[in-house]
């Protein structure tokens, strides 16, 4: 990369991290909305069932109820900045504090969920393309078929019963063992906490929690992202530089990973980029399942009791991880693909 | 002469798809050390489907016959075998510069890629590259040979693709239609280029085309292929005065001349090529032949039959060398 490049790659960052806040903005307006959109009075709720209409009206100054409808949205945003996402009608915890306790939960369960995903989907999708229309191929199609095509609620309570439950090789629910449960660490994540101080039991126990629902959580995501590398690697396979990289005399190895894959990874890392996203959204149903104190267990509970902060809470807190997500596969992009990292000159 | 020949190809038929209709059928021709091959023909003709079967380049496609070189049979061979002669006896060119060439990597990891499967150590291989990139005429090669496919203008790239070709200092390069993609101007430097490349190797090249004013200057031997079949073998010159096959008439025909009227029309052969599985009987030229005779419609398509210079398959062929006389 010269030194002309590395400015226009400066520039290009800068411009996707403005264009991220923008999306934030955009964001929060619409947490907001909805908010001011679901039916019910905040300070009647708030207030209990008991108070008297003076109480009420008192809240509804305390809350801000009865400034004009932008001046609310800017108290919003101006506590949104300091982190703030209100209180919850229930617990009257502060949102921000539920969620940051269960958010190294989910995490956990994106990040192993994504790692089965990305260790799977990609030589899956290379092995059925490598070998198009052949009994492998076949095989791997009716397999994403069939991943495509089970419920995640279903698929779930079927491991349940039977792997854990049946067979009792995994845990059937929650996040780590009873007699693990105070173990604590700085960083919430157990898995990381626990490698830090060398509970390896705990690490163990932990992952051992963990991995039915990862793969609950993964078989979609894989069989979309093998069918897409699938045909991309197709796709590549057909390039004349393909061709002419095997005219080289180089092992059919070298030729489909370094040249034919390394082309599919472009479009791939964006599918990959947005799943974390999805993934997230979708543990509600995976935590619920198998009792995960994450933040979509969280979600299920917010909007069970129509706790309207805690729902919107957790969209922004999805919302925001889904944006640097991708802002992170933009700027992956850019070291992927050469003719990128060229063409975001001047802009 | 059969003895010397580097290449051999014998019978060599090719099929694709469901229809398995054969794109090439029952081809042979020989190559000789050193010598420069032309094989001409119309786009659909099988020129590119037979080159590439002999280096087992074509995924999906049936391959019979034989194709030897220096004695070593190569249809059927597995990657193994092919992989000691791809590259490194037999380098490859193709069309279009555009997408022949990786764009995720520079083009000196492409040029030295196969220096390096074969134990090369990197910066060996890459000071190689730099080697290879001046004696194909990139300038300011130490810089060029770490940028990427997108930063060179076609001719460029096309240089870029022989330097490719000729890393492992192959014996015979192969250039299916190097110069159709590009600017007239830039198509005499890069055939010049492969001739002179060529010559300071003592290596063989056969160029593939359908424009036989590209091969007139740069080929000792020239192949016509009409349908699958090779319907003329001649020598250059000999082409171009005393065409074999009445399609290598109607080609010649098709060329523009100096002095030709502005008034004139361009001649062109009417009608359209066959599609390999609708084949016509007897002749697979008579359909759009001039020459067309009860004789040439029905049985089977017409075998090669040797001259003096070369061979034709055309059964009126004695009556045209009689009135050439």
């Amino acid at each position: 990369m010269n030194k002309e490049t590395a400015k226009n790659v400066v520039v290009y960052i800068g411009q996707r991290v403005s264009l991220t806040a923008i999306a934030l903005v955009v964001l929060s307006f619409m947490t907001f909305t909805l908010g001011q959109l679901v039916p019910g009075d905040a300070a009647v709720v708030a207030a209990g069932p008991n108070a008297g209409n003076e109480r009420i009206a008192e809240l509804r100054v305390e809350m801000g109820l009865d400034l004009p409808i932008h001046k609310q949205y800017a108290i919003y945003l101006s506590k949104l900045s300091r982190g703030d996402l209100g209180k919850s009608w229930f617990t009257h915890q502060p949102i921000w504090e539920d969620i940051k306790a269960r958010l190294p939960a989910s995490a956990e369960l994106v990040f192993l969920a994504m790692l089965l995903n990305v260790l799977i989907s990609v030589p899956l999708g290379v092995l059925a393309a490598t070998r198009f229309d052949s009994k492998t191929d076949g095989a791997i199609r009716l397999i994403v078929m069939a991943g495509a095509g089970i419920p995640i609620f279903w698929l779930g309570l079927i491991l349940q019963h039977y792997v854990a439950g049946e067979a009792g090789w995994f845990p059937i629910a929650g996040r780590v063992s009873f007699e693990f449960r105070d173990f604590s660490g700085s960083t919430g994540f157990l898995l990381i906490d626990s490698a830090a101080q060398g509970e390896w039991r705990i690490f163990w126990d932990a992952l051992n929690h963990l991995f039915l629902p990862a793969i609950t959580l993964a078989t979609l995501f894989i069989a979309v992202v093998t069918r897409t590398t699938r045909s991309t690697v197709l796709r590549t396979l057909q390039e004349d530089y393909v061709t002419l990289a095997r005219s080289k005399g180089i092992s059919e190895y070298q030729v489909v990973v370094r040249h034919a894959l390394r082309n599919a990874l472009i479009p791939t890392i964006t599918i990959f980029g947005m799943q974390v996203g999805w993934m997230l959204s979708t543990t509600i149903l995976v935590e619920e399942i198998f009792s995960r104190p994450g933040i979509g267990k969280y979600a299920v509970k917010a909007i069970t009791q129509s706790d309207i902060h805690g729902v919107v809470g957790v969209v922004l807190v999805m919302g925001v991880i889904f944006l640097i997500t991708n802002l992170i596969v933009d700027i992956v992009h850019l070291f992927l693909n050469p003719r990128h990292r060229e063409s975001v000159q001047g802009k | 002469m059969q003895s010397s020949n580097i290449l051999e190809v014998e019978s060599l038929s090719v099929r694709f798809g469901e229809s398995r209709a054969k794109a090439v059928d029952g081809i042979s021709f020989g190559l000789t050390k050193g010598e420069t091959l032309g094989i001409a023909g119309e786009s659909g003709s099988g020129k590119t489907a037979s080159i590439l079967s002999i280096l087992g380049l074509h995924q999906r496609a049936t391959v019979e016959g034989s194709a030897q070189f220096e004695g070593q049979e190569l249809i059927g061979a597995d990657n193994k075998l092919l992989n000691k002669i791809r590259g490194k006896r037999i380098g490859l060119v193709l069309q279009d510069p555009f997408a022949a060439l990786d764009p995720v990597k520079t083009v000196g990891h492409q040029i030295s890629e196969g220096l390096r499967a074969s134990g090369w150590s990197k910066k060996r291989a890459m000071n190689h590259a730099i080697h290879l990139l001046e004696e194909v005429g990139v300038p300011s090669a130490s810089q060029r040979v770490n940028a990427y496919p997108h930063q060179f203008s076609g001719g460029m790239r096309q240089r870029v693709v022989i330097a490719m070709a000729l890393a492992q200092d192959p014996d015979i390069l192969i250039a299916d239609e190097p110069t159709t993609a590009l600017d007239v101007r830039i198509q005499k430097q890069v055939l010049d280029l492969m001739k002179q490349q060529c010559e300071s190797r003592g290596m063989s090249l056969v160029i593939i085309t359908h424009d036989l004013g590209v091969i007139s200057n740069y080929t000792d031997r020239i192949v016509i292929m009409y349908a699958g079949k090779i319907v003329e073998e001649s020598s250059r010159l000999k082409l171009f005065d005393q065409p074999l096959h009445p399609y290598t008439q109607g080609l010649l025909d098709c060329l523009p001349t100096l002095g030709h009227s502005e008034n004139e029309y361009l001649k062109t052969i009417g009608g359209q090529p066959p599609i390999p599985g609708k084949l016509p009987s007897g002749c697979r030229y008579h359909p759009r032949c001039a020459f067309t005779e009860p004789a040439c419609t029905n049985g089977n398509n017409p075998p090669l039959v040797p001259v003096k210079w070369g061979r034709s398959a055309c059964i009126q062929l004695e009556k045209f060398l009689k009135e050439s006389q």
